[in-house]
């Protein structure tokens, strides 16, 4: 790997990692808050009113921060029943080809998700009780889809390029 | 019609060579959604979906469950499950892989997901039953099979994710799972049993406890009790009695769940800090990743809706005449193959969508068959070639190899077939429990 190519992925990972503790952390606020206000209502009658709202958009900043270091990590779900044969026949490369694939058509989604947060900046949308900009809320979106389509782009580049990595994929969830 | 099914091979094809689930779920319900509307309207479509679905104050119940199971897992609250259930059948001979299966289904009471019950699970007995001299096999196999008991017994993130996809009440669901997961128990240690029966060396008796043992593993488990009370009792308004009145939403009762197991463990002083920040990091990761095959599955979906699968397969059913149990039949033989490719949540995800409006149409009930899609997802956790929670033992535990935990789980294999026909059979076995609270 050039000097140039490592510090970038040096600073991918990085920034990745620091936005995966935002995710976490905002995780935390989110069980917090939720005991709180179930807690607020049961006993004292006064339920907490504004849960909902920063519910939702916390629950936008666990997701989409946690995005870029899963991507980095190779960690997106993936059926791993053929890899022995694919490495053989140097799917790696093949599979890089496809990450920058990925990383390019996320260019659709990541356009049309800017006009939105236009339309909501235009149209002054904001939350009923925090009064809080729509548009903010879908410019971080926006600004963590291309985070995350970069973190695809480089590790496709990192997969065509450089030595197979380690598999970190293939996992499941439940 | 003939788009669907191409769409649908497709996402089989890519996912078979390596493309990310969502990736493939998502591409391909993109451009299909494009050539049955336009471009533009299916971008739309996806873009509005990425912002609206992170967004959705029902599905904050995903990550805080997925973090309750994290701070449980990390409490260490399985060691005491598993003391108690040592306490009353381990002097029985295959007592501890007996053990071993109750204590599964104890912790998937507090825990949503199948790995993470088989990874914990092994850790604790594993170490044990082979200091007992217990065949790998067994052992093995119990751990693998009872671990998938996580998805059945409630809170279970699977059933929540079909709930959310289907519009099924997650509280039913949860009820509905209470029973096959003890049916799936009780077989369990009968599979168990039978091993026993035809190998008695495989599973040795272990030392007889007394009834102070008995009685002082019983007080282990007072945490994980209070917890699934808390929980479970407060989703179906149990506790709605003065000065508690505590009545909540299944993502209240998570939130509750969750500070509830950090509180805990921390109280018992089995939780650093160092342990809280990987549990939030890593049920926020599983979350980010789970909610992009979520909205990989939604884009395929509505792709799959626009080009008229579930009512062209509809009608295909209706011209047929074959009778509602054939296709039920079908579809459950498509989940057994399919299962021995996918992983489980995909495979779900991926097939909900069509078959869901097709059995629902049928008359069949939607809790019903969101137990049976559960079940049959756990026969695909122990069966070859992928079987995900084979793999994780493989993982977690030295020196034993793939095909001894394969031909440890074919005992539970076989009685996960005999509950998937009592379920079949008797809808009551799923749907009398929720009959009572709703």
């Amino acid at each position: 790997m050039t000097q140039p190519a490592r510090l970038v992925s040096r600073t991918l990972r990085l920034v990745a990692g620091a936005s995966s503790r935002l995710s976490g952390a905002a995780l935390l606020v989110l069980m917090v808050l939720t005991f709180l206000d179930v807690f607020c209502r049961s006993a004292f009658n006064a339920p907490i009113e504004i849960t909902t709202e920063v519910s939702r958009l916390l629950l936008m900043v666990v997701v989409f921060a946690a995005l870029p270091g899963i991507t980095l990590r190779d960690q997106h779900v993936s059926v791993d029943l053929l890899s022995g044969v694919l490495d053989r026949f140097g799917y790696a490369r093949v599979e890089g080809v496809i990450m920058i694939g990925t990383a390019v058509l996320l260019i659709w989604p990541i356009t049309r998700i800017h006009v939105l947060a236009e339309r909501a900046m235009r149209y002054g949308d904001a939350t009923e009780f925090l009064g809080f900009p729509v548009f903010l809320a879908t410019w971080f979106v926006l600004i963590f889809t291309a985070f995350t389509a970069v973190c695809f782009l480089v590790t496709g580049l990192a997969r065509l390029f450089g030595r197979a990595p380690q598999r970190d994929g293939g996992g499941a969830l439940t | 019609m003939i788009a669907a099914t191409i769409g649908f091979v497709t996402v089989l094809v890519l996912s078979l060579l390596r493309v990310p689930i969502a990736v493939s779920m998502g591409v391909v319900g993109v451009l299909g959604y494009a050539r049955e509307t336009s471009m533009t309207a299916s971008v739309s479509m996806s873009a509005r979906l990425i912002v609206d679905a992170s967004q959705d104050y029902g599905l904050t119940v995903i990550p805080l469950f997925i973090l309750m199971g994290l701070f449980v897992n990390k409490g260490g609250m399985a060691d005491e499950l598993y003391a108690a259930a040592y306490a009353f059948l381990g002097h029985l001979r295959g007592g501890l892989a007996m053990a071993t299966i109750v204590a599964c289904g104890g912790f998937s009471a507090l825990s949503g997901s199948s790995m993470a019950t088989a990874a914990t699970m092994s850790r604790v007995a594993m170490p044990q039953m082979r200091r007992f001299g217990y065949r790998d096999s067994l052992s093995t196999g119990a751990v693998a099979a009872g671990g998938t008991l996580g998805i059945l017994i409630p809170p279970s993130v699977i059933l929540i994710i079909y709930g959310l996809m289907t519009e099924t009440s997650i509280g039913r669901l949860f009820l509905a799972g209470v029973i096959p997961g003890l049916i799936g128990i009780l077989l369990y240690i009968c599979a168990v049993a039978f091993v026993v029966w035809r190998d008695p060396a495989s599973g040795p008796a272990g030392d007889r406890s007394g009834a102070a043992e008995r009685l002082g593993a019983l007080r282990g488990i007072w945490a994980i009790l209070l917890l699934f009370v808390l929980v479970i009792g407060g989703m179906y308004g149990m506790l709605d009695i003065w000065p508690l009145n505590l009545t909540f939403a299944p993502s209240e009762a998570a939130g509750i769940g969750a500070t509830g197991a950090l509180a805990i463990s921390l109280l018992r002083g089995q939780m650093t800090l160092r342990d809280i920040r990987e549990a939030l990091t890593e049920a926020a990761s599983t979350t980010a990743s789970l909610f992009m095959i979520l909205i990989g599955a939604w884009i395929f979906s509505n792709f799959v809706n626009v080009a008229g699968l579930p009512t062209g397969l509809q009608a295909l059913i209706a011209e047929w005449g074959t009778s509602p149990f054939i296709v039920i039949g079908i579809i459950v033989a498509i989940y057994l193959v399919l299962g021995c490719v996918f992983e489980s949540l995909s495979m779900m995800l991926l097939t909900v969508p069509v078959f869901f409006p097709v059995v629902v149409g049928l008359g069949f009930d939607p809790v019903w068959f969101g137990i049976v899609v559960v079940v049959v997802v756990e026969i695909s956790m122990i069966t070859p070639p992928i079987g995900l929670n084979v793999f994780i033992l493989k993982r977690v535990v030295d020196n034993v190899s793939t095909a001894t935990i394969f031909r440890g789980v074919t005992p539970f294999w076989m009685v996960d077939l005999i509950r998937l026909a009592i379920l079949l059979g008797i809808p009551a076995a799923s749907l009398w429990l929720p009959s009572l609270l709703f």
